[in-house]
């Protein structure tokens, strides 16, 4: 019974799927998905990202919020 | 030389003719350097994520260019003196210029849900059900007490019948 509740689900890196080398922090698109509601970056734990692509995202992602692209915070929580 | 990119925000109060000539400002000092401009893109006004000097839009522009040191200094310099820029951003430019330049953007791939979303009742959802520590608490507490509880029956069994022997001896002696 136990068992069905740690059913594991193998998770891929996305970017490492789709051989992604570099993060473009112009694509507010792509760095959306990794932000949760509050603006926050999504853990790794959740988000599933390797370990590489997650340090290339945050650097893309604190990029993005210095040229406004993407919000600090959400216009709710302020 | 290294390539550089640089994005800036400029004030969406001027008029197109004020963005042509900070753009064109920009180009010139490129030129001045010997570097050499790559790419440019005029993304035009959009709105900003959070106000910026209490404007709510700007006018985006990037530009990936090869250059020195002596360069960035000036380019920065500019933007530093120049009114109209909000924001401005300088890295090391990396990345597939053809790519840019075809004007395609990364995207990964979108078969799967978004984690983001992934709800409690939901059984396939990315994200799994809260930790449970019962079952951990269960084994230890099942694997101690029986041990305990044999130590101390035959410890009071052991002494006991040893005392009572003894004293039933004296007592007849």
């Amino acid at each position: 019974m136990m068992a069905e509740f740690h059913k594991k689900r193998k998770r891929v890196c996305r970017f490492c799927e789709d051989k992604v080398r570099t993060i473009d922090f112009h694509n507010d698109r792509l760095l959306k998905r990794f932000i949760n509601e509050r603006g926050k970056i999504v853990p790794r734990r959740i988000s599933g990202n390797c370990a590489f692509h997650q340090r290339r995202l945050t650097t893309a992602v604190k990029r993005a919020r210095h040229l406004a692209i993407i919000p600090f915070t959400s216009e709710i929580f302020r | 030389m290294q390539v550089y990119e640089t994005t800036f925000i400029l004030s969406p109060q001027a008029d197109d003719a004020a963005f042509d000539r900070q753009i064109n400002a920009i180009t010139n000092l490129i030129n001045k350097f010997n570097g050499k401009l790559l790419h440019e893109d005029r993304w035009g006004i959009r709105r900003l994520a959070y106000p910026i000097k209490k404007f709510n839009q700007g006018f985006y522009t990037r530009m990936i260019f090869e250059g020195n040191g002596a360069l960035l200094e000036e380019i920065e310099r500019h933007f530093k003196i120049e009114e109209p820029y909000l924001r401005y951003l300088t890295v090391i430019f990396e990345g597939d210029l053809e790519r840019i330049k075809g004007g395609r953007q990364d995207e990964i791939s979108d078969d799967r849900r978004d984690f983001r979303r992934g709800g409690r009742d939901d059984d396939d959802s990315d994200r799994g059900p809260r930790r449970r520590f019962n079952r951990d608490d269960d084994d230890s507490s099942s694997d101690r007490k029986p041990y305990r509880r044999f130590n101390r029956v035959d410890e009071n069994r052991g002494s006991g019948s040893s005392n009572d022997k003894s004293d039933s001896d004296s007592g007849n002696a």
